[in-house]
């Protein structure tokens, strides 16, 4: 019997019990980042498959849920390439931190600080997400739907902490103006300009 | 910018602008959390984008899908091809998943 035949069960043993638990994670997270339950299988087979493969690299004690996650976004990133729906961004972009929101909160007139209360968005905000380009919705994904701190998106995404400041900003705030243009055009909010 | 004219806030409106999302995403220390809020406790426009904020992201994280189970399919599909690489685990795909 050969060593990996040995080590075989212990290792398999591992990974039902360190990542098989975080399937249903990581299929939210694939279907967050895909919008597409077929794309999002896809993504998650092919994520389980890569950690397993390379199981005997995990250290046991880290977290599995982080790896796994990082390994999806990289998956999901290559069918991106196919697509090129990403979008070239310069690191420490500060542009969207002089500003929380596209809405003048001071136009009471307008209306557009009473649509989140006055119109069900959640449609318009699943499909703004569906549009939002790389990188920023790894990241909105990541800090507002899966409820990570900076620092542990900053672990799955490879990036710095301000990094992930920016990208989550400037990601809202693509966000927030594609939400005013489909308050705009339901005549919720007054058109500017 | 300064929209309130108070003696007593530590910090201006556009300080306050800079960190209000890492304030709404409690990624502030315990000392510029309370800047912030005595900030807002003087500033109506300061306070009417915090809450504004506030509200985008209560509407962004009620597009999170609670309880989330990774179809049955997927599953078994899973299961099948990691065995077709010698994995010998489940993955959940019976019943007993639960």
């Amino acid at each position: 019997m050969t060593d990996d035949a040995r080590e075989r069960p212990e290792r398999d043993a591992e990974f039902q019990a360190s990542a098989i638990p975080h399937l249903d994670d990581v299929h939210r997270f694939a279907l967050s980042l895909t919008r597409d339950p077929a794309n999002a299988d896809d993504v998650v087979q092919e994520t389980f498959l890569r950690a397993y493969r390379s199981w005997h690299t995990f250290q046991p004690g880290t977290d599995a849920r982080k790896w796994l996650f990082a390994i999806a976004r990289n998956v999901y990133l290559r069918t991106l390439e196919k697509e090129r729906r990403t979008v070239e961004l310069k690191d420490g972009d500060t542009e969207a931190l002089d500003a929380l929101s596209v809405v003048d909160t001071s136009d009471r007139d307008g209306g557009a600080d009473r649509v989140l209360s006055r119109v069900d968005l959640r449609p318009a905000l699943q499909q703004a997400l569906t549009d939002l380009a790389e990188p920023y919705k790894s990241t909105v994904v990541l800090v507002d739907l899966e409820d990570q701190t900076y620092d542990e998106a900053a672990q799955v995404l490879g990036v710095p902490i301000g990094t992930v400041r920016s990208r989550l900003f400037r990601g809202r705030r693509l966000l927030q103006e594609q939400l005013l243009r489909y308050a705009q055009d339901a005549g919720f909010a007054r058109t500017t300009g | 910018m300064t929209h309130s004219d108070s003696a007593h806030t530590e910090i201006d409106c556009q300080a306050a602008t800079k960190q209000i999302w890492d304030f709404l995403d409690h990624e502030l220390t315990p000392e510029r959390v309370a800047a912030i809020r005595a900030h807002l406790d003087e500033c109506a426009p300061c306070f009417a984008s915090s809450e504004w904020g506030r509200e985008f992201l209560a509407a962004l994280g009620s597009c999170r899908e609670g309880n989330h189970r990774a179809p049955p399919e997927l599953r078994q599909r899973l299961a099948d091809a990691l065995r077709a690489e010698g994995y010998c685990g489940g993955c959940g795909e019976t019943a007993t998943a639960d």
